[in-house]
């Protein structure tokens, strides 16, 4: 490329310069390529030879900028800058590391395969307890069948029962507010026959301005005719045709009344007479309140009835029927349990622990650090907390997302997220980087940035085969 | 008499509103502050003060001096005293005789005495006193009423007291509690004068009212300028429907835009400009001010004949010029107002740095690119920091520790869990050429283990309440204490604590960082001190408060240099300021936010800055709070590379964002941002040279280089970089064309990446990308670029030199270079400097030495010369130094009329001449 008394070519191919361009100190080409002995370009490569050590490319823009950057100083020779040569420490300091990161790994990677090795019989366990419960899940599904039908047979006369028992409350019920409305309505027309002429006449109910539907004008004689439909009307045609148009809007005036005897529900014909012998609160109070109701709230008092207990018979179904739910519900349970147990396990399965499982140890394991003000604790693919240590409340760091490490391999990092939100902040996440080591231990934890946490985590997970390999062979070439 | 329109009274009948938010109203509205609320409502028809012609005492040839008298007031005894001064400057004082207490006249602000000139009285009658001084100003002091009129080149340019607004309110006794007062004058218990309330805070207010009020009016200007900080217009708005502008040093939180609140520093500095001249008036006065601004007409119509030819254009057919009326209000102290009659932007800045003083060079590295974060967490966080910047090839010259750094907001010391040795860190960094900077604030822990405290407690060296205990108040550290820097021992003591031995852990590479020095009191009255804590000299708050911020960086500037025994140049950053703190500290524009609006408005309110002196200043990159996109981030970069000081910072809550965070493609954007700064660092430091000398700063309006280009004297979406690169920053999200104005007639302007040319006086639609920063050169101008790369400044200070030559019509152009050791002050002490002239004239370019007894080693040469606008490939291009001849290579292209030279050769320190034929 660089040859003497030729003209260079600048390796882009933009410029053809003379030989004697190259290196004067000036840039000629756009890809920095004339100048790679000095600082002229400001993308040029100057390359250290480095004896001792490896050579390197450094931007040209580090040379003679009195930095030294080439363990061999070259790239400050034309400065005042003295650099030693540091090639030979460098070399044995790379060396002595480079030995004992392969150390570190090589102890590392036998204990991983022990977590591996591990985690295949782990794995295999797990697939045995599932088919196990699986099994059982078979069996009980087929135990709850059975019950389901018994449950079944068993609730055919119960119900039957139950709506004879219900059939006859509705019927007692619509006569006591048959009852209950001829008391209303006579009550009502006792009430408007002032002259007690057993006739409501137009004069009697005009009186009750409150049934004046327009309510602008007077309530006219007129308006009064067309709800008793004639000058006046008996009971009975009260009952037919009055009573429903005015029983809404209708007030009493104010003179005293003599209290009308209350209905009670011993005076309704009743044919059960557990009424009056229940010890039901509920129908005890009724009684008590009875008597400060006046009749026309009595409907209220009826409707807040309850029905009367089922008579033996039908308890005595009920109890049959009750007894084959229970079972069926004890049965049911055991499904679901085993449902869950197979989905927890099946969960573990899943888990994502590294191509051959490497991570498999860290399934249902917590891991402190213990900082000045607070202990960091992980939960492995669950969750990640700050702890204060002077009181108050644990706050979530965030939940398990997913490995997030370089292409080359994803596990070497991940992710929790959705922590609690700082004020005026993101919502608290963490992010965990591996490396090897001998035990699992985190080593570093750190908020770069606020509320996104970092945490550094040495396991034997993440020792590499690779790296404990002793590679004499590529040592000698590249020194 | 005169009438005039008074817009003003109109609106101060309607009821001014505003958008409220919780943050403003922990903030004072003029109507709050009850001094503002007397004096803004002071019009009276005509004036009750008078000046006493027979009084008039010739003190010494310059100082004339007169009573001032109030004929509603006769035991009111005012005097008046007029100071000609050089640089076409006028100082009139008004002040008590013999008040009930002294009124406070603010020190440490001028360099010193200002100089008298010889006045000539051209006139003087019963009611008239003219007289004219140094090159072109002229003044007349009316007696009755009182009103000074001044001219500049017998154009009429400012009135005072032509609105009748000068109100001096007297120290006077308090009246008595029994209710009778002790002046028979009901206005002395208007309320809001003994005492007053804001929100839970209560103001004693134990010597009674003492504000003062005036009107100074600039007749034929629109556009006035000037009296930051404000986050607003850089031609300031009328103030008709708003606040008046408030001068008030404060903390204030997440700061809104566009409006007049007071920020963290004050200059009660104002310029007014038109085509025929620029003219300024400094009130040199540091209690809390108010100014109204009012765009008017004034009706010429009655003005005495003497006067209406003097406006340098002819008023329009209803007799009417514009004018803009300013209404000044402070709450305290004297007058004490500076009148500099330019007539040049040139001129002022040269008129109000002879007073105030101009920001000396600062040391190279810090105009370089600064990282800063709230905050890197620990030396590893900074080494990390360090490499990134290396993995990435971006220059850095500094990274910044804010305050998580200190034990526990105890200034001068470390966390030293988190920087166990703070030195090697330092040193570290220096490998690079690379400096730290660390916060110090100035609220002092209240703790007796802390030795800071425990030392100036026992010496009573803090700011005491008005009962006389030391004023405690909350800040970072929780519950802290204030130094009192106006006395003279502590401010020595202060800048003691930054020797070596005081700061321990700090090293020659360590610079500071001064925050909070309104200073910020988080449980105080609007965020600061109470008006009623007693300084130094038993001068309230009230007198002396916007004061407090600069004797902090002062006595910090002290400090640094004390500590390299007056050798290296300190830098201090600095968030509160006052007029004369551009000698001893940068400044910011504090807490900003990471929005567009924010990005747009830096530009304005640098401009505010330079105009007024401080000249090295900058925004946060990025903006100071949430998050900015990458978008946002890139376009900032290319923004704050071409402003004075250029540093990224964020707040604690945001992400992230460091230079590489955003994508391969935003590396590279802003890599290329902050690689352009650097290689224009050689102009960069010229031009902050040549601010230390002329007081011209680095960053300036458009007017400032086209004084007659109406069109710019409102511009602030562009600015000049020196008078060589007119600058657009792009400040808009989504946005591919801008529409840039070029000034200047018959001037021509060059892209500084692809040389193409616009014509002055026209504007021009540029299509942008999120690679472009739309920046030209000016025609005529030449200038020394570095384009060499290097990781910081200071590895680049013997690098080559490239010239870019960009011609104008008649091509020809003209430049400087000033180079130095860029960190001593050897410049001043050793004339260790090279400071040449470049001219290119007739086909040739000569480098001659502007200052022949400089003298400074260097390597470095001339490796390019670019000539931009050359209409021909020259057939010969010769070079010639002493008796060395040359024949450099050359290539020309044709399209773009650009000539490059070749590797030219000579030393930058030599003569040359480059013939073109």
């Amino acid at each position: 490329m660089y040859i003497p008394s030729k003209p260079f070519t600048c390796l882009d191919g933009s410029l053809t310069i003379p030989y004697e361009f190259v290196n004067d100190d000036y840039c000629d080409c756009k890809d920095g390529t004339d100048e790679p002995g000095t600082s002229a370009c400001p993308n040029g490569r100057f390359f250290c030879e480095n004896k001792g050590y490896v050579g390197s490319l450094i931007p040209s823009h580090f040379v003679g900028d009195g930095v030294c950057d080439c363990c061999d100083g070259s790239d400050e020779y034309e400065t005042k800058t003295v650099c030693n040569n540091t090639c030979f420490e460098l070399a044995q300091k790379t060396q002595a590391e480079r030995e004992a990161q392969r150390v570190l790994h090589e102890a590392g990677v036998a204990k991983k395969k022990e977590i591996i090795s591990k985690s295949i019989a782990i794995k295999s366990e797990r697939q045995t307890h599932i088919d196990e419960l699986e099994r059982d899940l078979q069996s009980v599904e087929n135990e709850l069948k059975e019950k389901e039908e018994l449950k079944r047979q068993a609730e055919i006369p119960e119900n039957q029962a139950k709506e004879k028992h219900q059939k006859l409350w509705d019927e007692q019920r619509a006569v006591r507010e048959t009852i209950i409305r001829n008391y209303q309505i006579r009550d009502m027309f006792a009430d408007l026959d002032t002259n007690g002429d057993s006739l409501v006449s137009i004069d009697e109910l005009q009186k009750h301005t409150e049934l004046d539907l327009d309510n602008e004008n007077e309530f006219t004689i007129e308006e009064v005719r067309t709800i008793l439909g004639s000058d006046s009307v008996t009971l009975d045609e009260f009952n037919t045709t009055v009573f429903d148009q005015i029983s809404n809007s209708y007030k009493r005036l104010p003179k005293p009344t003599t209290p009308i005897p209350e209905p009670t529900l011993d005076s309704i014909a009743t044919p059960s007479s557990s009424v009056e012998t229940s010890t039901d609160e509920k129908n005890m109070e009724s009684h008590d309140e009875t008597p400060i109701a006046t009749s026309l709230e009595h409907e209220k008092h009826i409707h807040d009835d309850t029905p009367p207990e089922f008579d033996d018979e039908t308890k005595q179904l009920i109890a049959i029927a009750d007894q084959t739910r229970t079972e069926f519900d004890q049965v049911q349970g055991k499904v679901l349990d085993i449902k869950r147990q197979i989905e927890d396990l099946k969960k573990q399965v899943n888990i994502d622990v590294g191509v051959q499982g490497e991570y498999s140890a860290f399934i249902d394991q917590c891991f402190d650090y213990e900082e000045r003000e607070y202990t960091y604790r992980v939960c492995m693919f669950k969750d990640a907390k700050q702890i204060p240590k002077g009181g108050g409340g644990d706050v979530a760091i965030g939940f398990w997302d997913a490995w997030t490490g370089p292409i080359e391999n994803k596990y070497l990092r991940m992710k929790y997220v959705n922590g609690a939100t700082c004020w005026n902040g993101p919502a608290r996440s963490l992010t965990v980087t591996f490396r090897c080591g001998i035990e699992h231990k985190i080593i570093d934890v750190r908020e770069p940035s606020r509320c996104e946490y970092a945490m550094i985590f040495e396991t034997p997970s993440a020792c590499d085969e690779k790296m404990a390999v002793t590679s004499s062979h590529s040592t000698h070439t590249e020194f | 008499m005169i009438r005039f329109i008074h817009l003003i009274s109109l609106i101060l009948l309607l009821n001014i509103s505003f958008i409220e938010n919780v943050d403003r109203n922990n903030f004072k509205t003029c109507e709050q502050s009850a001094f503002c609320r007397r004096q803004r409502k002071y019009k009276p028809d005509t004036t009750p003060y008078e000046v006493d012609l027979s009084s008039m005492k010739t003190i010494t040839n310059g100082h004339l001096q007169f009573s001032l008298l109030n004929t509603l007031k006769s035991h009111v005894k005012l005097q008046l005293d007029l100071y000609t001064l050089q640089h076409n400057s006028l100082r009139v004082k008004i002040n008590e005789i013999n008040p009930v207490r002294k009124r406070y006249e603010v020190e440490r602000v001028l360099v010193s005495e200002p100089k008298l000139v010889n006045v000539n009285i051209t006139k003087s009658d019963n009611n008239q006193i003219e007289g004219r001084f140094d090159k072109t100003a002229r003044f007349i002091l009316n007696a009755k009423p009182f009103r000074l009129d001044l001219f500049t080149n017998d154009i009429f340019v400012m009135s005072v007291n032509s609105k009748n607004m000068f109100n001096f309110e007297h120290y006077r006794k308090k009246p008595a509690s029994d209710g009778a007062p002790a002046e028979n004058n009901a206005e002395d218990n208007e309320d809001g004068m003994w005492e007053e309330t804001f929100k839970s805070h209560h103001d004693s207010k134990p010597h009674g009212p003492s504000s003062i009020g005036i009107d100074v009016n600039f007749l034929n200007f629109e556009n006035v300028y000037g009296i930051p900080e404000h986050a607003d217009a850089f031609s300031l708005r009328s103030t008709h429907d708003t606040d008046p502008y408030r001068l008030f040093n404060l903390d204030i939180f997440e700061y809104d835009i566009k409006n007049p609140m007071a920020l963290y520093g004050a200059i009660p500095y104002m310029l007014a400009h038109n085509e025929h001249a620029t003219v300024g008036f400094f009130w040199l006065n540091a209690a809390e001010g108010w100014i109204d601004v009012s765009n008017d007409k004034l009706n010429t119509k009655n003005l005495f004949s003497t006067i209406t030819s003097f406006f340098g254009t002819k008023s329009n057919e209803n007799n009417e010029v514009p004018e803009v009326t300013t209404h000044w209000m402070f709450e305290s102290g004297i007058f004490d107002g500076f009148f500099f009659m330019g007539p040049t932007p040139n001129d002022i800045f040269k008129q109000y740095t002879a007073l105030t003083g101009a920001t000396p060079t600062p040391p190279l590295w810090s105009i370089a690119y600064h990282q800063c974060r709230w905050n890197y967490n620990d030396e590893d966080d900074v080494r990390g920091v360090n490499n990134g910047f290396e993995q990435h090839q971006i220059p850095v010259d500094v990274i910044w520790l804010d305050i998580e750094h200190t034990n526990g907001k105890r200034y001068f010391t470390w966390d030293t869990s988190k920087f166990p040795n703070p030195e090697k860190m330092q040193d570290d960094l220096a490998v690079y050429g690379r400096k730290m900077i660390t916060i110090s604030d100035p609220h002092i822990k209240k703790d007796d283990g802390y030795q800071v405290y425990a030392d100036a407690k026992s010496r009573g060296y803090f700011v005491k309440s008005k009962d006389g205990s030391d004023y405690e108040g909350w800040c970072w550290p929780g519950s802290s204490m204030w130094l009192d820097y106006f006395n003279p021992e502590i401010y020595k003591w202060y800048s003691q604590r930054y020797s070596y031995d005081n700061y321990k852990g700090s090293t020659p590479n360590l610079f500071i960082w001064n925050d909070m020095n309104e200073p910020s009191v988080f449980n105080g009255p609007e965020v600061t001190f109470p008006k009623d804590v007693v300084h130094y000299g038993g001068w309230e708050n009230r007198d002396v408060h916007n004061l407090y911020g600069m004797l902090q960086h002062m006595a910090t500037f002290d400090g640094l240099l004390e500590r390299s025994n007056g050798n290296i140049r300190p830098f201090i950053l600095t968030r509160s300021f006052f007029a004369g703190s551009q000698r001893t500290s940068a400044v910011w524009t504090g807490d900003n936010a990471a929005q567009w609006s924010h990005l747009k408005i830096a530009v304005p309110m640098l401009l505010s800055l330079s105009v007024t002196g401080i000249g090295f200043i900058g925004a946060d990159v990025g903006g100071f709070f949430f998050n900015p996109d990458a978008k946002l981030l890139v376009r900032w970069y290319q923004a704050a590379a071409f402003q004075p000081f250029f540093r990224e910072h964020a707040h604690i809550d945001t992400a992230r964002r460091e230079p590489w965070l955003f994508g391969d493609d935003n590396t590279r954007l802003i890599r290329q941002a902050i690689e352009q700064r650097y290689s224009y660092l050689p102009f960069w430091y010229t031009l902050f040279y040549r601010q230390e000398k002329h007081g011209v700063p680095p960053m300036l309006p458009l007017w400032a280089n086209f004084p007659r280009d109406t069109n710019t004297f409102k511009t602030e979406d562009s600015y000049m970089v020196g008078n060589g690169l007119l600058v657009y920053p792009v400040t808009e999200a989504d946005i591919n064309q801008v529409s840039v104005y070029f000034p200047g007639q018959n001037t021509v302007w060059y892209d500084i990446r692809t040389f193409t040319q616009h014509n002055g006086s026209e504007t021009a639609l540029i299509n942008v990308d999120m690679e472009s920063i739309p920046i030209y050169q000016c025609g005529g101008t030449i200038i020394p670029q570095r384009l060499r790369k290097r990781r910081a400044s200071m590895l680049a200070i013997h690098d080559p030199i490239t010239l870019v030559v960009a011609l104008d019509r008649n091509h020809e152009a003209e430049g400087e270079l000033y180079l130095d050791d860029g960190q001593t002050y050897d410049y001043r002490q050793k004339h260790a400097f090279i400071h040449r002239r470049f001219t290119f004239k007739n086909n040739e370019l000569k480098s001659i030495s502007l200052d022949s007894s400089a003298k400074f080693e260097t390597d470095a040469w001339i490796e390019r010369i670019v000539i931009v606008g050359y209409p021909k490939n020259p057939s010969r291009v010769e070079i010639n130094s002493g008796d060395k001849q040359a024949i450099p290579i050359h290539s020309y292209q044709d399209g773009s009329q650009v000539l490059i030279i070749r590797r030219p050769g000579p030393a930058v320190t030599t003569d040359w001449t480059l013939t073109l034929s």
